[in-house]
């Protein structure tokens, strides 16, 4: 939390937010890693964090094995990715048409106006939309899954290498949601970009995924590939978070018991621990490592 | 295509001026704001002329009468509905007080449209890198327009015009430095609540500069709640230009002016009571007419109606 004039002369204690703590992260060119997590998660923040949206507190952010810091390295590596917000009406400006802000993302790349034209109409076709019909349209003209379409469309027409997803469904009808996300799968086939697909919902990861990693309290606590972590779930935060989704063959719906912990006051040791069934005496004092299980990776001291 | 139907949001010129002219109360306002700038339009340029040719009576041509030579056998004539000259009576020196109020339009249409417009570009300046970039610029800037907002206007001005001598010019400029602060506040406001929007994270995202995505994104988004307070504050300047002229402040008093009219007349009353009251109705009119207009607009941005 920043702090304000007022408290800094009277020395007010501004109590600190722990809202991400990763401390590994990688993620291969081509891949969809898929983060999933309860909201409160961090998921989000994280996303945020390797687009430079946010400024990491410590530790460090690679780009193609080069340290991103510095406003230059910053202001570079914000032309080679983008992202995808989970609310379309917010993330179209009001005042500019379809093809200003879909086309903005090339106004920095000293493109002649007839090529950005015709970067509007491939980008407009492969998001299913007529760019003619459209490009006039401002966001107010536009439905909810139309709204995601354009923003998907300023994302990839200056072809970047790594799109953040931030829940980029969520906010949609059902019917609309599985249109998006087919697109979005179809455009990772053709232009293979690498995806951070951000989503609380598991049939979402399962259907785009190449790799998942599952979120509880700002941590990560289970990478792996998708196949292995969503069959066969290693965490006992991640057992308990995919036997709360519904399913015909199983009558028991279990959620988690408990809340997710205070990220200003989070427990000692591993944070799940006061919820989870079981915890034994060193989940209380200290923060599990990551231990190599069939493939993947779990925080737990259950697999030492 | 998916056919989901689109959120209404109305919004723009088209729908902001029908809704105006379906409001009765906006459209009175916007009748009598029309008048009142086409005639000081109007009555500038023949008073640009009268300068330019060195032919004063150009100025009055378009009046029932001179507003400024004595005609001392009409003195403190009352109103009459049978002379047009005389239809809101004349002061002690004769003049016909109708044609003093046309005379000095263009000086109070021209304070009003300069002051707020000069004050909203400035304000713009200060407050729209105060409220993005934040930090030490925002407590800068900020404290610098605290500073201005902190005086009681009428005190500001008044030092303002007595430090920069007397003249139309200063008065102006006095106005524009008491009025410029509010829009800095207001234009902060907006920046701040804009720059954390997703369209704006998605410009810096595409490797917009800051300079860009102020003029491109938070200026325009901006605007709207902006030009609502404009409105109001057109007839605010009136008011204040006129108290600053009442006050003696501004103009030669020979000069004809809305304000210091009503000044001279107070000696006067209450026998001659229309010297006071037709020129303090007539900036009333005026200021309620742009708060007519300023109310309804403000409705509107705030989206309390809908039409």
């Amino acid at each position: 939390m920043k702090k304000g004039l007022l408290d800094s002369i009277l020395r007010t204690k501004v109590p600190i937010i722990r809202a991400v703590e990763v401390p590994h992260l990688a993620i291969a060119g081509g891949e969809v890693l898929a983060l999933v997590g309860e909201s409160g998660s961090g998921k989000t923040t994280l996303g945020r964090l390797l687009v430079t949206l946010e400024k990491p507190t410590s530790g460090e952010i690679y780009f193609h094995g080069e340290r991103v810091k510095g406003r230059r390295a910053v202001m570079g590596l914000r032309r080679k990715v983008q992202m995808v917000f989970q609310n379309p009406a917010d993330s179209l400006d009001p005042r500019m048409s379809v093809k200003g802000i879909v086309t903005e993302p090339l106004t920095t790349k000293g493109l002649s106006r007839r090529e950005r034209e015709g970067q509007f109409e491939s980008a407009l076709s492969l998001v299913g939309l007529d760019s003619s019909t459209f490009a006039e349209r401002r966001s107010r003209d536009l439905s909810g899954g139309q709204r995601q379409r354009v923003a998907v469309a300023r994302a990839i027409i200056s072809s970047p290498e790594f799109v953040v997803l931030d829940e980029p469904t969520s906010a949609l009808d059902a019917s609309v949601q599985s249109q998006v996300l087919n697109l979005l799968a179809r455009i990772h086939d053709q232009l293979g970009f690498t995806y951070l697909f951000i989503t609380h919902n598991i049939a979402i990861a399962r259907y785009i995924a190449d790799t998942v990693a599952v979120m509880y309290a700002g941590q990560i606590v289970e990478i792996g590939p998708a196949q292995q972590v969503l069959s066969k779930p290693k965490h006992p935060y991640t057992q308990a978070l995919f036997s709360s989704v519904p399913s015909l063959d199983r009558k028991e719906v279990a959620p988690p018991t408990g809340e997710v912990p205070s990220l200003v006051n989070l427990p000692k040791g591993c944070r799940f621990n006061p919820r989870c069934p079981y915890a034994m005496e060193v989940c209380r004092t200290t923060d599990p490592p990551f231990f190599d299980v069939d493939g993947e990776q779990a925080a737990c001291w259950l697999y030492k | 295509m998916e056919n989901e139907v689109p959120l209404s949001g109305q919004s723009g010129w088209r729908f902001t001026v029908r809704f105006l002219v379906h409001d009765r109360a906006a459209l009175a306002g916007l009748v009598i704001i029309g008048l009142f700038l086409g005639w000081g339009l109007v009555e500038g340029v023949m008073q640009y002329i009268a300068s330019y040719t060195h032919v004063a009576s150009w100025g009055w041509k378009l009046l029932p009468s001179d507003p400024i030579s004595l005609s001392l056998k009409n003195s403190l004539a009352a109103p009459t509905l049978s002379n047009l000259n005389n239809l809101f009576g004349a002061n002690y020196e004769g003049q016909s007080v109708l044609s003093q109020l046309l005379y000095a339009t263009p000086h109070d249409a021209t304070a009003s449209v300069l002051v707020v417009a000069s004050a909203i570009a400035i304000g713009m300046m200060i407050g729209i890198p105060a409220g993005y970039i934040g930090g030490w610029t925002d407590e800068i800037l900020m404290r610098i327009t605290d500073a201005f907002l902190a005086f009681p206007y009428l005190v500001l001005a008044i030092a303002f015009s007595v430090l920069l001598g007397e003249g139309f010019t200063t008065v102006l400029l006095a106005l524009v430095l008491i009025w410029w602060p509010t829009y800095a506040r207001y234009f902060r406001a907006q920046a701040i609540s804009l720059k954390n929007r997703n369209f704006v994270e998605a410009s810096k995202l595409s490797g917009v500069g800051p300079l860009k995505i102020m003029l491109r994104h938070i200026f325009p988004n901006s605007i709207d709640p902006v030009i609502a307070q404009a409105t109001l504050d057109f007839g605010s300047v009136i008011l204040l230009y006129s108290t600053l002229a009442f006050l003696g402040i501004g103009l030669e008093l020979n000069y004809p002016e809305w304000g210091s009219m009503s000044s001279l007349g107070v000696s006067y009353f209450p026998a001659s009571w229309w010297l006071v009251l037709v020129p303090g109705a007539t900036i009333m009119v005026i200021v309620v007419a742009f708060s007519l207009i300023g109310d309804r607009l403000q409705d509107l941005v705030a989206g309390r109606l809908t039409y």
